[in-house]
């Protein structure tokens, strides 16, 4: 795309990245599974994308060449990963099969995420709830939190997973409704 | 749930060997189902973490003031009732009566004010320890509360819920009582609402069960939550609100399903092999395993009596017991995980009288199924144990008796001699309650 001065084309860039942001942190987020890495990924694909938005075409491809540098950035992230051996993390094969996919549901689970927030989290009871949170808290003191609950740790995995589950079933309800 | 699903669960919080890794990773490649199931997955995890993590969306609190001025007008004037209420706690702090303990259910105290029934209360701090206690302030205010749960009474208007639950109802002639939790305060205009402390005080959650209150956190945030809705107070200040839909009932905690709950009145007591009964005390149920031939070896059997319900019908069952410090001997000489065993029997089985039984008399644990086992840290003085297992809930099932008999065996010896003999609070131990078979249908 052509631009008059700098100033029309940082303000055309702004206004794009911020409407299409969410839905390539949601898509980021949903491939990088640590929340600081999905924020670093971000970072990186905001810097791309500034880097060569002359190369954009028209406004209308804005998302899909976003998602394009998104994957690309999960990539990245993925062999860099891989190459430090400090965390585990799925092939390469997968994460761009995955990606290939989540491009498409993009939008049906940022609905389906809304409806979490706005909707069915407020219907768990008040210790289904607490245990989320304290999962999200630490994570990794998952045998304290078990007894806590009085759960085996299996059992108490199983029981967050169903939590979950059940979130996620609500979630497509009700954006299947709207 | 599937072992893929669980390595979904612990691959995104990083708890997965390599070997797992490889494993699920194969599994998605192969299985779309499983995919699907992961993008759920991952997707609550980002709306949990939007939830649990962020500072509340500004717009929400604006949007708010921006529709009502009052708003900000009452934060302010409920910060300085706030104020005032704390130099009147701290400057006035007279012997002056400002609530009364309108109830105690099975409720156990810890605090320096009076805890008896109907007791008047001035300021101080009260713990409850067990059971469930209604606190009315003199303004009118009531406060059923949940253990274990501590509050701090500050004045006619006001309390501060330190820990646990509650369900704060507000007539008339308190509008204005404030609750204060460690994240935020609460401004009742009329109410009922419940609140939670959770995550050691990091969050209180706030649900309006009538009316209408608001809520304020120390940058100065407010909030108003009409019946029905719900959110939360953290560092960040305050969550994001939540409707809670018609049809989805409040869950109050003491309220939370319909549950019976079945004590062992009078039909408990513990047994030593050697049966030289002076080593044991009617307000314990204890239980040991000593080294050598046992002689010391304690057990302990409770009954629990109820025909008026058909047994074939549990959804649920629990039993819990309440461990206490007896005194005897010393946990040093104790490995540092205590493994016990729950064994039942359908009936009354063998057991002709209660209070004097002697070893040879009773039930033997051969005789009878085991339906649960738990651990106990050495470390651990008191604390609620809770055994649910499929194996109970089946032999209360199948076996569909009016009452059942369990034995409570530790199945860990001590290092050497003198270790500590665990103990559970006896159905007539003075603070901590019986044994209770908690059953739901």
């Amino acid at each position: 795309m052509r631009f008059k001065s700098e100033r029309d084309k940082h303000t055309c860039f702004l206004g794009l990245f911020t409407a299409n942001e969410a839905s390539i942190h949601g898509y980021v987020r949903r491939l990088v599974y640590k929340r600081e890495d999905a924020m670093d990924v971000m970072q990186k694909i905001a810097i791309v994308l500034w880097k060569k938005f002359d190369q954009l075409q028209s406004d209308n491809d804005f998302r899909k060449w976003s998602f394009g540098v998104a994957r690309f950035e999960v990539l990245a992230w993925r062999r860099d990963l891989a190459r430090e051996r400090e965390r585990l993390v799925l092939s390469t094969e997968t994460i761009e099969l995955m990606a290939e996919e989540l491009d498409h549901k993009a939008e049906q689970l940022d609905l389906e995420k809304e409806a979490i927030l706005q909707h069915c989290l407020g219907k768990l009871k008040i210790d289904q709830r607490s245990a989320l949170q304290d999962m999200y808290d630490d994570e990794s003191n998952t045998p304290a939190l078990a007894q806590k609950f009085g759960k085996s740790i299996t059992g108490f995995y199983q029981w967050i997973y169903r939590i979950r589950q059940r979130l996620a079933e609500c979630a497509k309800q009700v954006a299947d409704a709207t | 749930m599937k072992k893929e699903d669980e390595l979904i669960i612990r691959y995104l919080n990083q708890n997965i060997s390599e070997a797992e890794v490889q494993k699920l990773d194969q599994s998605l490649k192969e299985n779309s189902d499983l995919r699907k199931r992961f993008y759920d997955q991952v997707n609550v995890g980002a709306a949990l973490e939007a939830e649990f993590s962020s500072p509340l969306p500004e717009e929400k609190v604006i949007s708010f003031k921006q529709r009502n001025s009052m708003v900000s007008m009452l934060g302010i004037a409920a910060s300085f009732i706030l104020v005032i209420g704390i130099l009147g706690y701290s400057f006035f702090n007279t012997k002056e009566s400002i609530a009364t303990l309108a109830s105690n259910e099975n409720a156990a105290w810890e605090s320096s004010l009076p805890t008896l029934e109907g007791s008047e209360l001035s300021a101080g701090l009260m713990t409850l320890k067990s059971g469930v206690a209604t606190i009315r302030f003199s303004s009118g205010a009531e406060v059923v509360l949940e253990a274990p749960a501590e509050i701090e009474l500050q004045s006619a208007m006001q309390g501060k819920l330190l820990k646990g639950n509650a369900v704060v109802h507000v007539p008339e002639s308190a509008h204005g009582f404030t609750l204060v939790t460690p994240t935020g305060y609460a401004v009742d205009h009329g109410t009922a609402f419940g609140v939670s402390i959770m995550n050691n005080g990091k969050i209180s959650d706030f649900k309006v069960l009538e009316g209408e209150i608001s809520l304020h956190s120390p940058k100065g945030q407010s909030l108003f939550l009409l019946e029905n809705e719900s959110a939360t107070l953290n560092d960040y200040g305050i969550g994001k609100k939540i409707v809670l839909s018609d049809d989805q009932p409040l869950q109050i905690p003491e309220r939370e399903d319909k549950v019976l709950r079945i004590q062992t009145e009078g039909k408990c007591q513990s047994i030593i092999r050697n049966d030289q009964i002076e080593h044991l005390d009617q307000d314990y149920l204890m239980v040991k395993l000593d080294t050598g031939s046992n002689p010391y070896e304690r057990r302990s059997l409770f009954n629990f009596k109820q025909d008026q319900v058909d047994w074939s019908k549990i959804k649920k069952s629990r039993l819990r017991l309440n461990l206490v410090p007896c005194g005897f001997g010393h946990r040093v000489y104790l490995p540092k995980t205590n493994r016990f065993n729950l064994y039942a029997l359908a009936g009354f089985t063998g057991v002709e009288s209660w209070g004097n039984l002697k070893w040879e008399d009773a039930p033997t644990t051969e005789s009878a199924t085991l339906v649960g086992k738990f651990e106990i840290p050495r470390s651990q003085e008191r604390g609620s144990i809770t055994i649910e297992s499929n194996e109970l809930l089946e032999f209360l099932k199948s076996n569909n008796a009016s009452e059942y008999t369990f034995i409570l065996t530790r199945e860990t010896t001590e290092t050497r001699g003198s270790g500590m003999v665990h103990a559970f609070a006896s159905d007539s131990h003075p603070e901590a309650s019986g044994p209770t078979l908690e059953l739901s249908f």
